[in-house]
């Protein structure tokens, strides 16, 4: 289940494979940001936030005007995640409450004669859940927001998932990246399977942070192909001019108490290759992370 | 700004006696009208009120605490089957945390 997809790619989502690449530090421009300070407007409003509603009211609560900042950073695009609590339908326009448990905020859709795919005014009901991705606007010093695309949501994890997305963007932006490379050993942090633990921030067990590849299912062999995965991206495999052999992958997966055949680490090193996790190197039989 | 729902497990939900909660549970029984549920964290919770009927196996009720136990609906959300609510759980255990409990709520 790629909730990265959701209307193309919006950042920071270890699911989507949206190149969510580890930038150096806060303030530093990066895909739902923008550049903290002297940044241009234009390239600001390019970028796209997951917000919880409170977070979002509480930082714009002393704007003045419509440039708004939170975690140190403007604001472009915010997406936000809750239930329908009122809806009205006016000749151009829709305005809908939105509450998503932190806080609720007003929502206008302006409405172009016909609904576009994914978009249909019959589904945002009161009561179910809708994904809004608009721009904050004040309203008679009331923030609000403009909504362009208004999509109810079908599948509940993705509640559960904004809300991690939030947490973990606010985070970004505040404590700058993890560091890259970092081993990604938790498995479950994929919305295929139930939860284990996602662990603490910056911890090894980030999970995926950054890669392009949590998204795929974990196939035969349970979780071998992120343990595999973080053993490629172990500093030293990293470092490796040509990354490790596959009998080096097998011993540091021994070290991590796995034991897999050779054919099974062979295997899951080519669905590596093929998802862009990793390529070989001098020979057939020697990988290298692609650092993502 | 309106008091939040904040979204709970068992334990969580403890600490807010008399409030308006979120709570995400998969659904063990259904009788005369009070549909018994088991929190991620293993708790049991009466969820009584309810009019809408309930499908499947999970449910997310907006309600307010009335006992330890238990929550007078307000309204509910029937959730897939699909529903992870180790991760719900792994949610409600990060918005308590303070260090974003200020995202979510206070």
């Amino acid at each position: 289940m790629n909730f990265g997809a959701y209307g193309g790619d919006h950042g920071a989502s270890q699911f989507g494979g949206g190149g969510f690449m580890a930038s150096p530090a806060p303030g530093h421009g990066n895909q739902y940001g923008g550049g903290g300070g002297g940044g241009g407007k234009s390239k600001n409003a390019q970028s796209l936030r997951a917000f919880t509603i409170r977070h979002l009211l509480k930082e714009t609560a002393s704007a003045d005007d419509d440039s708004f900042r939170a975690d140190g950073h403007d604001i472009g695009t915010v997406t936000v995640v809750g239930r329908v609590t009122h809806f009205q339908e006016q000749a151009t326009r829709v305005s809908l409450q939105v509450n998503d448990g932190t806080g609720s905020v007003e929502v206008t859709s302006w409405l172009d004669g016909q609904d576009t795919p994914g978009q249909k005014r019959l589904d945002w009901q009161v009561g179910r859940y809708v994904r809004v991705y608009g721009n904050l606007k004040l309203f008679d010093r009331k923030p609000s927001i403009t909504g362009f695309c208004v999509k109810a949501i079908t599948d509940h994890n993705e509640v559960t998932y904004h809300f991690l997305q939030a947490v973990m963007q606010h985070l970004h932006l505040t404590k700058g990246a993890p560091p890259q490379g970092a081993p990604a050993p938790a498995p479950g942090m994929g919305m295929a399977g139930p939860a284990k633990t996602p662990g603490g921030y910056g911890a090894p067990a980030a999970g995926g942070y950054g890669a392009p590849f949590a998204a795929a299912p974990a196939a035969r062999g349970g979780d071998l192909h992120s343990d595999l995965k973080a053993v490629f991206n172990l500093p030293h495999a990293l470092n490796a001019p040509n990354g490790l052999s596959v009998e080096q992958a097998i011993a540091e997966l021994q070290r991590m108490g796995r034991n897999v055949s050779a054919a099974e680490v062979m295997a899951a090193c080519e669905f590596l290759a093929a998802e862009g996790v990793v390529y070989s190197t001098c020979n057939d039989t020697t990988f290298k992370s692609t650092g993502s | 700004m309106e008091d939040p729902s904040p979204r709970v497990n068992f334990e969580t939900m403890q600490r807010y006696h008399g409030r308006k909660v979120i709570l995400c549970g998969q659904i063990t029984s259904i009788e005369n009208g009070c549909v018994r549920l088991q929190t991620a964290d293993k708790g049991e919770v009466t969820v009584t009120g309810g009019s809408a009927p309930y499908e499947g196996r999970f449910v997310e009720v907006l309600g307010t605490v009335s006992s330890p136990n238990t929550i007078q609906e307000l309204e509910h959300v029937n959730l897939n089957d699909n529903f992870s609510l180790e991760m719900f759980n792994e949610l409600v255990k990060l918005s308590h945390k303070d260090a974003y409990i200020g995202m979510f709520s206070t």
